[in-house]
């Protein structure tokens, strides 16, 4: 998971790294700046999603869904109801939270491929309104969002969002450490033994994926409001690929890998669009010689991370050790015990 | 008005019959070798732009629609196996994650590789000069060429249940949905039946592109809906259910055109609303044995 460096170390490498950053702004230029505040959100985006995929070991899909409505109740709040950026950027998780909870409440029924396609589905649906409905969303045109007069300075700007995301990984990183977070890394191990144990696996997996959808809103939210405009193709489904691959490219068993994978992702982004006619064959190339070759990410393979953790969700035999719960197990957890272990 | 729905009717069923064409082999794979490929939109599209330029080459005659039949899905099988055998199969024994991951790298690689050779432009085929007339129903007029895609649907359903019931093949693979251990144990090739299963779902998609090329645009995005519509078909049919591929290939078609006519522009919604009603009722598919 993230064991990783210990104790003082790791203390004093988060606060460098927290000093370098905030200096930031005094070193590069401006437009360096604003790849910076995309490289901030993404962060916070992909760390987001680990909190599925790494930690609780379910494979969404469909977190677009999450980070546009994050986007669009920054815009909608002010378009319909006047109401500033600072507010919706509050509002925007609980929104995307409640989203994640009604999509999760369907979805972590089914585990595996079944739950990537399901929450692939959902978050479809969730565009397909988006984009359809223009009275309400403006369609594909976008809404657009008109951020104050303070975040029109980049400085300013990347101050807002260095904080805003140095707070959500402050939350993840304290979600991660709690009790409530060894119980998802207990069922991403082995959902069989968490559910002998007592635990209400859907129960967790559904809590987890809405504090990760809540958070993605948030990252949603800074996005809008730093490009001033919300598209429906936040929420189209190859958006909701970047936070998979950015959390792969970083290694999703490690604590910062997603962001690292984030900064990659980002940053490559920027100069292969920039200079080549066909970006997409870029990345393409570059993510297939990434799961051949870098499998754990370049953060894992770094700390020397292998995949300890992260069974199989979509095993290719099922579970044979049903029947084989011991009768004075404490609180054998009659319902939590049909967990859908494969499609 | 009775009409118009019935007329409407039939195109929602020529649109699932390519849907169905696509999604069965999506629902090969998925069943099969548990890969959720979002390559097999690119499959699709890759078969359209290939039916394109064979048509064009043979100057849009009957000989280039057949020719095109013939060529496009075989191009795209072809791209399947190599697609398999060297790359999907080196990381077989992986999460699937990995897999997911590369079938997604696919998409990327294959929707710029398209612009590169073809570019970005629309493009359009037009139907067979045979098939150009169109049938009287009821006294409305019903393209003929939907006729010939309902036909072969049913065609390429009939013909894939029986090999799936069958053939030896088709039951080897039936076996090696269940325990792919004791398949090999029996001295079967299993790598060699995946990559096989693989070739013949591409095949599918690619004749899917064929047949959707005179319908509509030939132009690069086709793969997006066309690849959250078969899995949504995969979901809703049952995991590796042809009959139920077919069932949901055609409720969807059905839907989305009927959809169409009430609220054009929520048509795309009413997919999703009929998945969740099968999920909530069904979680397992309409025709599938178990999740």
């Amino acid at each position: 998971m993230m064991a990783g460096a210990t104790g003082p170390w790791r203390l004093i490498a988060t606060f460098a790294g927290l000093a370098v950053l905030a200096l930031l702004p005094w070193v590069i230029d401006e437009s360096n700046l604003f790849l910076m505040v995309d490289v901030l959100i993404a962060v916070l985006f992909a760390m987001s999603y680990n909190l599925v995929l790494g930690q609780t070991g379910l494979l969404s899909f469909g977190h677009a869904a999450f980070f546009g409505a994050g986007a669009y109740t920054v815009a909608l709040l002010q378009m319909h109801l006047d109401l500033p950026v600072p507010v919706g950027m509050v509002v925007a998780p609980f929104v995307a939270g409640l989203l994640a909870l009604v999509i999760g409440f369907f979805t972590v029924r089914v585990s595996g491929m079944y739950f990537a396609m399901l929450t692939l589905a959902f978050s479809q649906l969730v565009f397909a309104i988006v984009a359809g409905w223009y009275s309400f969303t403006g369609g594909d045109n976008g809404a657009p969002v008109m951020p104050p007069d303070f975040l029109f300075n980049t400085i300013n700007l990347y101050y807002l969002t260095l904080a805003v995301v140095t707070a959500g990984i402050v939350v993840i990183r304290l979600i991660v450490s709690s009790p409530f977070g060894a119980a998802l890394a207990a069922i991403r191990e082995n959902p069989q033994r968490a559910s002998f144990v007592g635990l209400n696996i859907r129960l967790y997996q559904l809590a987890a994926f809405t504090v990760s959808g809540a958070l993605t809103g948030l990252a949603g939210a800074l996005r809008a409001s730093f490009h001033q405009m919300a598209f429906p193709s936040l929420l189209f489904w190859p958006q909701s690929a970047e936070p998979v691959l950015m959390t792969l490219a970083g290694g999703m068993h490690t604590f910062f890998g997603p962001a690292v994978g984030a900064a990659i992702f980002t940053v490559l982004n920027f100069f292969v669009a920039s200079y080549t006619d066909y970006p997409l064959f870029i990345f393409g190339v570059v993510v297939l010689l990434l799961v051949l070759f870098l499998p754990e990410g370049v953060l894992g393979t770094i700390l020397g991370k292998h995949r300890r953790g992260w069974r199989r969700q979509a095993a290719t035999k099922p579970p044979e050790v049903v029947a084989a719960a011991p009768a004075s197990s404490p609180e054998p957890a009659a319902g939590s015990m049909q967990t859908v272990q494969r499609p | 008005m009775l009409t118009d729905i019935l007329i409407q009717l039939l195109s929602g069923v020529s649109r699932g019959m390519i849907l169905f064409v696509v999604a069965s082999g999506l629902t090969l794979i998925f069943g099969v070798l548990r890969i959720a490929n979002f390559a097999h939109g690119s499959f699709y599209m890759m078969a359209a732009f290939t039916a394109y330029a064979v048509t064009t080459a043979l100057g849009g005659s009957d000989l280039g629609f057949v020719a095109s039949l013939v060529v496009a899905p075989l191009v795209v099988a072809a791209f399947g196996l190599v697609f398999e055998f060297f790359l999907l199969r080196r990381i077989a024994k992986r999460e699937h994650l990995y897999q997911l991951i590369m079938t997604f790298a696919a998409t990327l690689i294959i929707s710029d590789g398209i612009k590169m050779i073809w570019g970005g432009a629309y493009r359009s085929v037009g139907y067979p000069p045979m098939l150009s007339g169109s049938l009287d129903i009821l006294g409305r007029p019903f393209p003929a060429y939907y006729l010939l895609v309902i036909i072969l649907g049913l065609v390429i359903a009939a013909g894939l249940s029986w090999m799936i019931e069958r053939t030896r093949f088709g039951r080897t693979i039936s076996a090696a949905v269940v325990d792919p251990e004791m398949v090999g144990a029996l001295g079967i090739n299993v790598p060699r039946l995946y990559t096989l299963v693989f070739g013949l779902g591409a095949w599918l998609a690619g004749v899917g592109g064929a047949l959707a090329a005179p319908i509509g645009s030939v132009s690069l995005g086709i793969d997006n809906s066309i690849i959250i519509e078969s899995f949504a078909v995969v979901i809703i049919g049952g995991s590796g259910s042809i009959p139920g591929a077919l069932a949901a290939a055609l409720i969807i078609g059905i839907v989305q055109s009927l959809g169409i006519m009430v609220a054009p522009r929520l048509a795309i919604a009413f997919i999703f609303i009929a998945l969740c009603a099968v999920l909530l009722l069904r979680p397992q598919g309409l025709l599938g044995r178990r999740v």
